[in-house]
Formats: structure tokens, C-alpha cells, sequence
């Protein structure tokens, strides 16, 4: 078990990162973020395949990293694997060789390495594929080789990079529940990255978000997906977030606009708050609705694009409606997308009820 | 694979095929069939054979030893100026064969630095020997290793390796167990390209090592003496040199000369 410590500066072409981070031992940490928020630049100063321009690393007293001592220790001295979202696996040697490769890598006698292998092959579901070549694998089977692999190789830390991205929908659920298991079971101290909140939700214990290579958000799993603080942790959540001040009916938007809500705890009028809801709570109207809902607010639709079995509607601020409405999300029906005849630019109204909306605070200034 | 090209490219396609075949079915025609065999079987024709056999050979492990690091370096470096570097490798694959000869006998030959400090410190001449046939045909056949190698490294990217490498693998390892199974298929097509090109040397070893029979005087070289006297003697070496080009491409198989398909 393995405490990772981290707080580094580091650019990669045109992204660059900064970021100190504690991990502890045994903890399954979840790294959220969008394209080029920095992700696979941490994964790379972890895994050391790329030198960070300052800071230090440490890793169960280990020191990986020291740019003021010079100190950069080389990828296979560090004890960090990493599972990618391509498998890898050496197309060359068998199932078996290519997870019995780590232990022999580092000395470990042939035999107790086949050993070692079948013990991680039969973890991960795959016992009976040991003797095929890689390329006689489905990519989900090929996946749980790589996470055999990986685990096989006994890393202080492993870091995985959006281990399920590459797989087919059917494939991904298996292994995600797979991939729980063996990381619970093994109590590995682990960094996954990923795009999607539902590996953060199955798999991790605390996330952190980035956005542009900096930390905009951190907490236990649950509490930062279920009450994002940022809009932009509430997009990658999938849920529609105004942020402003708490007021006694509800959420002051800057603009002045009220949305009406409820909190699990009152908040002090005046305090920095946000006010979240699922995009399949918002009614969507061609006209202007009367009757219960309160929060009715003008938007012009920006685009339509499939999201499972709904169509999910991106709205930009109507002109004179307020502002904050840019990016909000609506699910609707293929049919009732065909009634209200919607196409991009066209205004409609959105419309949420009081009950769905929650209202949380969050800490100033973000 | 893909069926669907014009057909209009067949016209140009068989020209060039033409353009390859049709001049050894000339061969053919010119020679004397019955004569052949005392022809092929002459001193001198037996001479050049063992020795072209015998240079191109060792010109090929030569490549293989120095070209291989060569293409590793090239494709895995790190240094500024690499790509300097390699637009220099690709030298003797431009020049004309004659001036890389120039070039060599003027760096070793009698009076060239190289070959001025060959022998005063070694004692050894290298100009007019077998091994000065040997340096000519690793001089010119080099490049097609080196260019087939790196590009072949750098289509299997460094991914490979750098897993290997988070699963504790040091750098030889990596490259003992990863990097080099992963190249065999062009290593093997790299290496059948520069013997071939190693066998057909011309230019590049009249030049720095002469056509000495027995010593320098490789297939290629005999058949030039040849043909300035004797053209039936000259015809029955090249269709030798050409049997010798069918045994390279059927023992090399056309999948390693596709490399990596």
C-alpha cells in the first residue's frame, strides 16, 4: 500500500499542468476532465515518460521526482503501471508471456512468473484465453489481459487511462465491475482518468476535476458528481448548473434572474450558490407556458444530437433572455423533438419545476 | 485488396511490367544454351560467383550490425541535429555508386587520411582488397536497412516500449524482448533489400577495389570486363547473376520483402 505525493508543473506542447495532489494509500482517486485538461500530461509525469518542469514527486517514501535535486527516476525504476485504453498487449508472445512479462522483467524466476500470470489471468476472468495470441481477442477480452497484465506487474501505483474509452457499450460494464472488484480486492493505490462520471462513480473513492491543467474541484466521488460546484463539473456530470447567489426564494443569477429551488440546508442570502438539475427535467415549449412552473426561461436551440435513447437540445441565451442559459441542456423524445418541429436556431422556452432544481453553496469565488 | 481502381491504370501498369521483364526474356534470347554451361562454369565466372556470394554476405551482417543501432538511434534519439543526421545517411542512396567509390578511396585509399592511419596503426591496406569490396557494398547498401528499419520503428511508435518499460523492464529488455520481435518482419525484408542491392554493386567497387579475379572482381565487375570481348561470356554471367536474384526473392518470399504487410 502506497502513498502517492505529488506537486508539479509540467508542459506538454500546448498544454501545461500544475498540480499538487495527495493520494492515499490504498485509495482509488478518479481524475475528471475534458480533452486538453491535462490529464494524460499527469499520467505521463507519473508514469515518468515525461520529465516535469518543476516540482516533486513521491511515491511510499520514494522519491520519483525532485527538479531541484535533478532527481528523475527512469519508467521501469518508478513502480507505476499503466493500463491505456488501448491494450498493447505485444502482439508477439502469447496471452500468458505478455503477463508473465512484467514479473520476469524484473527478475522473477519463469516459473513463479507463469504462476504469478495465471493467478492475475484467473482474476480477471481471462484463464482460459492463455495460450492465444493477442490478436485473437476481442478488444473487452484483450482489456482484461492488459488489466491482468498491469496488476501482474505489482505497481506501487497504477494509473489508468480511460481504461473502457476504446470498448463497445456491451463490453464496458463487464470490465468497469471486473476492474472494482480486483481494485478492491487488492486495496492498489490507483489514479484513474477519465471523461466519464460512471467510472468515477463505480470504481473511485475521491475525485478530482481539472480544467486546463488546473484543479477546479475536489471531493468524495458522490458529493462532487451529485452537487457539482463548477459549470464546467456539471457538464462532464451531465447536468445543468446556473451559478449565483443564494436569495430567500431561491438562486439570484447575476443578471438578476430568480431560480426557484430547493436546499437541503438553508443557505445564507448572499452566499455564493449553484443551482443543478438533470437535463431530463427540462420542458421544453415552442410558446410561452403558463401555469406551474416558475423558472421559464427564453433560449434559442444551438444544436440537437442523439444521448442514448433521448435527444439531447443545447440552447444558447435567447437576445434580451438571460445570459447564463447559454450551454444548458435539455432531453427530450425523438416525437416530441418531431411535434414542437425543433431545429437550431429556433427560439423556444425552457421551463424546469421548483421541486427539480437543487440549490447548493459553494465555496466563494468559484 | 480493394477492387476498385481505374482501369485505365492497367495500360502503364503492364508497360512497367514490361519494362521489368522483357529485358531478361532478352537475355535469354541473345544467350547460347548450349554453350551455357562451360560458359557459367569458367575459373573466372566461378571466382566472381563464390566471391560476390561471399562480400554481399558479410556486407549484409555488416549492415545489420552497424545499420540496425544506426536506425534505433536515428528513430529513437533525442538529439538536436537528428534530422541533419538523417538526411546524411540517405547520401549513398543519391550519390552515383562511382562517386561514393571517389569518396572512399580518397578517405581510405593509399593516400587518404583514413587510409593513411589504417596503416600505421593496424598495418593494414585496405584499397584493392576483398574487404575494400566488402566496405564499397556496406557503403551503397546501407541505407536501404536503415531507412526500412527506422521507418518501421517509427510506424510502431514507442507505445509498445513505454508499456513495457511501466511494467519494469529495462531499457535493453525492452529492447531484447519488445523492440526487436516487433521489427523482424522488417528487419528481414531490410536485410534482403541490402544483400540484393550488396550483390549488384558496381560503381562504388570498380572505383575503390579494382577488378582483381579472385579478389575484388565481384559478378557485376565480370560481366562489364566481359562484355567489352567476349558477349557471350557476358550474357551466361548475367543470367547466372539474375538466377542468383530469383533465389534471393523466393528464399526471402515476397512477405519479407512487404515487410509489414
Amino acid at each position: 500500500m502506497s502513498e502517492l505525493s505529488l506537486d508539479v508543473t509540467a508542459s506538454r506542447d500546448k498544454f501545461s499542468l500544475e498540480l499538487a495532489l495527495d493520494v492515499r494509500p490504498g485509495e482509488v482517486l478518479a481524475v475528471l476532465g475534458g480533452n486538453g485538461a491535462g490529464k494524460s500530461t499527469l499520467l505521463s509525469v507519473l508514469a515518468g515518460l515525461l520529465r516535469p518542469d518543476r516540482g516533486r514527486i513521491e511515491l511510499s517514501g520514494r522519491v520519483l521526482n525532485d527538479t531541484a535535486k535533478r532527481v528523475h527516476l527512469a519508467p521501469h525504476r518508478r513502480g507505476v503501471g499503466l493500463l491505456a485504453q488501448d491494450p498493447l498487449l505485444f502482439p508477439h508472445m502469447t496471452v500468458l508471456a505478455n503477463v508473465a512479462f512484467g514479473p520476469t522483467s524484473r527478475g522473477t524466476a519463469r516459473r513463479a512468473a507463469l504462476d504469478a500470470a495465471r493467478h492475475w489471468l484467473s482474476e480477471v476472468d481471462a484463464a482460459e484465453f492463455a495460450d492465444r495470441r493477442p490478436g485473437q481477442l476481442s478488444g473487452g477480452q484483450a482489456q482484461r489481459v492488459a488489466v491482468a497484465r498491469a496488476l501482474a506487474a505489482e505497481p506501487e501505483l497504477l494509473l489508468l487511462d480511460e481504461p473502457f474509452a476504446a470498448l463497445d457499450v456491451d463490453a464496458a460494464p463487464a470490465l468497469r465491475a471486473m476492474l472494482r472488484r480486483v481494485l478492491r480486492g487488492s486495496r492498489r493505490t490507483t489514479l484513474l482518468v477519465t471523461h466519464d462520471p460512471l467510472d468515477a462513480l463505480v470504481l473511485a473513492d475521491r475525485v478530482i476535476v481539472l480544467a486546463e491543467g488546473r484543479l477546479v474541484e475536489q471531493g468524495a466521488t458522490r458529493q462532487v458528481l451529485g452537487t457539482p460546484r463548477t459549470r464546467f463539473t456539471a457538464r462532464i456530470a451531465g447536468l445543468d448548473l446556473v451559478a449565483g447567489t443564494a436569495d430567500p426564494a431561491g438562486l439570484r443569477a447575476p443578471d438578476g434572474t430568480l431560480v426557484t429551488g430547493l436546499s437541503q440546508d438553508p443557505i445564507p442570502a448572499g452566499e455564493p450558490a449553484v443551482a443543478v438539475f438533470a437535463p431530463a427535467s427540462v420542458a421544453v415549449h415552442a410558446t410561452r407556458p403558463h401555469g406551474s412552473p416558475r423558472n421559464v426561461w427564453p433560449a434559442v436551440v444551438a444544436g440537437l444530437e442523439p444521448h442514448g435513447d433521448v435527444i439531447r437540445l443545447r440552447a444558447v441565451a435567447a437576445p434580451g433572455g438571460p445570459p447564463w442559459v447559454d450551454g444548458l441542456a435539455a432531453d427530450l423524445t425523438p416525437a416530441s423533438v418531431a411535434d414542437l418541429a425543433l431545429e437550431p436556431g429556433g427560439s423556444v422556452w425552457l421551463a424546469v419545476k421548483a421541486t427539480e432544481v437543487a440549490l447548493h453553496p459553494v465555496a466563494g469565488g468559484s | 485488396m480493394s477492387r476498385g481502381f481505374p482501369k485505365l491504370l492497367w495500360i502503364p501498369a503492364l508497360i512497367a511490367l514490361g519494362l521489368v521483364v522483357l529485358p531478361v526474356i532478352g537475355l535469354l534470347t541473345r544467350s547460347d544454351l548450349g554453350q551455357l554451361p562451360a560458359l557459367v562454369t569458367s575459373p573466372a565466372a566461378l571466382d566472381a560467383l563464390w566471391l560476390s556470394v561471399r562480400t554481399a554476405a558479410m556486407s549484409t551482417v555488416l549492415c545489420l550490425l552497424l545499420g540496425g543501432p544506426l536506425a534505433v538511434v536515428l528513430a529513437r534519439g533525442r538529439l538536436p541535429g537528428l534530422r541533419l543526421l538523417r538526411a546524411i545517411v540517405l547520401l549513398p542512396l543519391v550519390l552515383p555508386p562511382v562517386v561514393g567509390g571517389l569518396a572512399l578511396l580518397y578517405l581510405l585509399g593509399r593516400n587518404g587520411f583514413g587510409g593513411q592511419l589504417l596503416e600505421a596503426t593496424l598495418g593494414v591496406r585496405l584499397t584493392f582488397t576483398t574487404a575494400a569490396v566488402v566496405v564499397a557494398q556496406t557503403f551503397v547498401a546501407m541505407p536501404f536497412l536503415v531507412i526500412g528499419l527506422e521507418g518501421a520503428l517509427r510506424t510502431a511508435g514507442e507505445r509498445y516500449e513505454a508499456v513495457a518499460a511501466t511494467l519494469g523492464a529495462a531499457p535493453l529488455t525492452v529492447f531484447r524482448r519488445v523492440t526487436v520481435p516487433l521489427l523482424l518482419p522488417s528487419l528481414g525484408s531490410g536485410l534482403v533489400l541490402a544483400f540484393a542491392r550488396a550483390l549488384g554493386e558496381f560503381g562504388a567497387t570498380i572505383t575503390f577495389a579494382g577488378s582483381l579475379q579472385g579478389t575484388t572482381q565481384t559478378l557485376p565487375l565480370l560481366v562489364y570486363q566481359l562484355s567489352q570481348s567476349d558477349v557471350d561470356g557476358a550474357v551466361a554471367v548475367s543470367l547466372l547473376l539474375v538466377v542468383l536474384a530469383v533465389v534471393v526473392i523466393a528464399v526471402a518470399r515476397p512477405r519479407a520483402v512487404e515487410g509489414r504487410l
